[in-house]
């Protein structure tokens, strides 16, 4: 069934970021598996939802309006965490020297 | 039981190591777990208003999937000027 592989690899996907902000060592690493957890999962199971139930149902539409929240919201949650750890950690949002050098670089 | 039930069921595990996070990290650790820990809420909500059949349940993860946005942003208005 189509809509059972959406939802397991939904909760697989959501079960891999919280190892993965287990085993990461500081805020800013662990962000990312935050970040990406209110994208992939959720997308995944409200596809499941609509697979199940058809796209134009109250439920499916439900469903994609969280993960759209999610997705969306989550995105400016994160970049506002990041600065937060970044004055935690720096007590600046301006990039050091070293950090102006690389951008140069790269 | 059906899938969606279990699948609830299982995802609940995931609060697990952010719960850890929270209680052992420093402060932008535990607000990265709390943001995490908010979003797997919501999935689980998700769940399980699709696995009991009732399309109300949807409204309350959608309610919550607004307000972890304004809640975290709060702790992050009210933390950061003193305790990060």
């Amino acid at each position: 069934m189509t809509f059972q592989v959406l939802v397991w690899l939904g909760v697989a996907i959501e079960l891999v970021c919280c190892v993965g902000l287990l085993a990461m060592r500081n805020a800013a690493d662990r962000l990312h598996y935050a970040g990406a957890a209110t994208l992939v999962g959720p997308s995944l199971i409200a596809a499941a939802v609509c697979v199940r139930e058809g796209v134009f149902t109250t439920n499916a539409l439900d469903a994609i309006v969280t993960a759209a929240l999610l997705g969306f919201l989550g995105g400016a949650l994160a970049i506002a965490t990041a600065r937060a750890i970044r004055i935690a950690d720096r007590k600046t949002l301006e990039s050091t020297p070293a950090e102006r050098k690389r951008g140069e670089r790269g | 039981m059906n899938v969606w039930l279990v699948a609830a069921t299982v995802l609940l595990a995931g609060l697990v190591p952010c719960v850890f996070v929270m209680v052992r990290g420093t402060l932008t650790d535990a607000l990265v777990g709390l943001e995490l820990a908010s979003t797997l809420t919501t999935v689980v909500l998700v769940l399980l208003a699709e696995g009991f059949h009732r399309s109300s349940y949807f409204e309350l993860a959608m309610v919550l999937a607004a307000l972890q946005f304004v809640g975290t942003l709060v702790f992050i208005r009210f933390l950061g000027d003193d305790w990060l």
